[in-house]
């Protein structure tokens, strides 16, 4: 019992410290929020940790995880810690390698091993629906983690880093800067995730409607396909896109991992100039990751929207745990507040940053 | 003149050539930017991984087998050199380690499909999975950074001219030169027509097949380096699919996929042939779902294509056989 609340103790010491050297950001007033949801989830996986340690040591969980990158393993080792500081020692973990199919097979082999509760990242959000009927038709609760399906109601909830909320920042960044050039018009490019996955249509809405509120009809902007997340593929057709369109003057990268391949093709074309210098090409990333921070940092990139990865995961687990142990029900969507970090002040917050801070992460 | 066109045509890669010129000429009329120098120096870099890879796969092809485990071996070969920049920040140990590897991967798949005689497409399969589960085993699913200086292979420029053209260059040379000058393409092209006459007549048909795979193994190592040096960085779906990208050049490029005949030079244009639909598809703004099928179109194109050039063999063959009976008889 000792050590199951000094391990909810040492998670919630983790997310306050996280949360906490989040302080001095530009914009307060998410970082304020970000802080207050942090801290209470924080404080709530403690308490229910503490209560819950003995009836939740029983339970077995099920993670179902889309693929393994470096975002994704930071949420898994926030689940990790939510549900071994409840004193969960039973977990199934399973990964689908980016397959729709597989992860199916796997959640139906989950359900027959008798989980008691599952958490799900899907890879698509619609062909999970089978499984997410399954599981509701065999009793088990699922949580939904990182990528909603919000038109199933076969979930409890679905905690993620709020994919509009993240684009619509990066988007604002991009408009704001371009607004003060004062130019007759923009061209952006949106290099966005594919069709079949909800954060990249959502983070590419968020981009598209804060461009079009602030910029209106002046920006034109031009969708980069990138296949499914592929840096090789966004690297390529970026390369093709600002061929027929030389005058692009921003990039919305929907993750920051298509950045380094960003600086490949301006650098090829000759237009890759640093931030703050005359002609330079405005990048914003999303993500958090040890790419995007670096890029920043170097001045090839804006800023990126940095998401709370680890949080994320703890706060998922925390939910599935409600459930399950005393019968809560939260909210059918939980969003963790991501922050946009700029040149000016992502190195002051680098020890808030997951890419950052845990260098030596890794699942095995 | 007659004749000369006759011996064009016959050219297994003029298929290929005439729709690429075709293909030119259409996309610079709908797009003046498509015509420009540029463009087209994108377009070989980018074609460049796939294009050294069909370098490679060309041989195992023609030697009636197939390697479906280079998009393992991709992977694996990025990873090793992510990882040992990350750790050592040796370049040199980097390349080596990393080229080493796909050597040894691709040793393997050929000793795996001469020694148990298991189908091509089976073992690569298999190994496929090993060696992408050795490549997330050791970098436990994260992704890397490659330090700037690494990233040469991929961005860096000699006189002007960017590394990934200069090694397809070479490789391309190499490639044509191991096919049309030295007894290895003869005995790849031998095992290819027919595996059990080419044992009888003693080839070494075991070292053959290990060198075919070996070459497709080194060649996607190196352009495992290319492709993360040119991206800057590692992520997890790193090469996945590109394994059915790099067959379907080489088999538009036409080399035969029962074996027995192709060419170097053929497997490149394929290459940057659907690179270039790529970018012309990338330059309109076309859908993700539009490019899918368009590459779906092309390969079914091509394996049609192929079906009836082996017919058109067949055919052949049985003509000169029958001559050959006839004029038997009559003597």
């Amino acid at each position: 019992m000792k050590k199951r609340v000094l391990a909810a103790a040492l998670c919630a010491v983790m997310v306050l410290g996280v949360v906490g050297c989040s302080s001095s950001t530009t914009t307060e007033e998410t970082t304020e929020a970000a802080t207050e949801t942090a801290t209470e989830a924080a404080t709530e996986v403690v308490e229910e940790a503490t209560e819950a340690a003995g009836s939740a040591s029983d339970l077995t969980i099920g993670i179902s995880i889309d693929q393994l990158f470096d975002s994704r393993v930071a949420t898994v080792m926030g689940l990790e810690d939510g549900l071994e500081a409840a004193g969960v020692t039973d977990i199934i973990e399973l990964v689908a390698d980016g397959d729709a199919q597989t992860q199916n097979d796997q959640v139906n082999q989950l359900i027959n091993q008798g989980v008691d509760g599952l958490l799900i990242c899907p890879v698509d959000l619609n062909t999970i629906e089978t499984a997410l009927i399954a599981a509701d038709a065999a009793g088990i609760p699922v949580v939904l983690y990182d990528r909603d399906a919000p038109d199933s109601e076969n979930v409890i909830t679905a905690v993620s880093c709020g994919a509009y909320d993240d684009g619509y920042q990066g988007g604002e960044y991009i408009a704001n800067v371009l607004a003060e050039m004062d130019l007759d018009s923009y061209v952006i490019a949106d290099l966005k995730g594919p069709d079949s996955d909800d954060v990249g249509v959502q983070r590419s809405a968020g981009f598209n409607a804060a461009i079009t509120e602030i910029l209106g009809d002046k920006a034109t902007v031009l969708t980069v396909e990138t296949g499914a997340w592929d840096t090789a593929t966004a690297t390529a057709n970026f390369q093709s896109t600002l061929q027929a369109n030389p005058e692009i003057c921003a990039v919305f990268c929907g993750t920051d991992s298509f950045i380094p391949g960003v600086e490949t093709v301006l650098t090829d074309a000759g237009r890759m100039i640093s931030v703050g210098e005359e002609g330079h090409v405005v990048i914003t990333g999303i993500n958090g990751s040890l790419e995007g921070y670096e890029a920043v940092v170097n001045g090839i990139a804006d800023g990126t929207v940095v998401m709370d990865c680890p949080n994320t995961g703890i706060i998922a687990a925390e939910a599935l745990l409600g459930y399950l142990v005393d019968g809560t029900t939260p909210e059918r969507t939980i969003i963790v507040p991501s922050v946009f970090y700029t040149g000016d002040d992502i190195e002051a917050n680098a020890d808030s940053i997951w890419g950052v801070m845990d260098l030596s992460l890794s699942y095995q | 003149m007659k004749k000369y066109t006759a011996k064009l045509t016959a050219k297994p890669w003029f298929s290929i050539v005439a729709a690429f010129i075709i293909l030119c000429i259409i996309s610079s009329f709908i797009m003046p930017a498509f015509l420009q120098l540029s463009n087209f120096r994108g377009v070989l870099i980018t074609s460049s991984t796939t294009g050294i890879m069909a370098v490679g796969l060309t041989f195992v092809i023609m030697t009636g087998g197939i390697d479906i485990s280079i998009g393992g071996i991709v992977y694996l070969t990025a990873i090793i050199y992510c990882v040992t920049m990350n750790t050592y920040d040796n370049v040199a140990l980097a390349v080596v380690l990393a080229i080493g590897a796909a050597s040894l991967a691709g040793i393997i798949n050929g000793y795996l499909v001469y020694k148990f005689k298991m189908a091509p497409m089976i073992t690569t399969l298999a190994t496929l999975n090993m060696f992408k589960g050795v490549a997330l085993m050791i970098s436990g699913g994260r992704n890397y950074a490659v330090p700037s200086y690494a990233t040469f292979w991929g961005k860096g420029t000699i006189c002007g001219v960017s590394i990934p053209i200069i090694i397809t260059l070479i490789t391309v040379l190499i490639g044509i030169y191991l096919l049309t000058k030295t007894k290895f393409g003869t005995y790849a092209r031998a095992i290819g027509n027919s595996q059990s006459s080419a044992e009888e007549s003693h080839l070494p048909v075991r070292t053959t097949l290990i060198q075919a795979y070996f070459l497709a193994g080194i060649t996607s190592g190196i352009a495992g380096i290319i492709y993360v040096s040119r991206v800057g960085g590692l992520q997890g779906n790193l090469g996945d699919g590109i394994e059915f990208t790099v067959i379907a050049a080489v088999v538009l490029g036409g080399t035969k996929l029962i074996g027995g005949s192709g060419t170097v030079f053929g497997s490149i244009v394929g290459a940057v042939f659907l690179v270039i639909i790529d970018n012309v598809l990338a330059m309109l703004g076309a859908s993700t779902y539009v490019f899918e099928a368009v590459r779906g179109i092309i390969l079914l194109f091509a394996v049609c294509a192929d079906r009836a050039a082996y017919v058109r063999q067949f055919k052949a063959m049985r003509l000169e056989k029958y001559d050959r009976i006839r004029q038997t008889s009559k003597q």
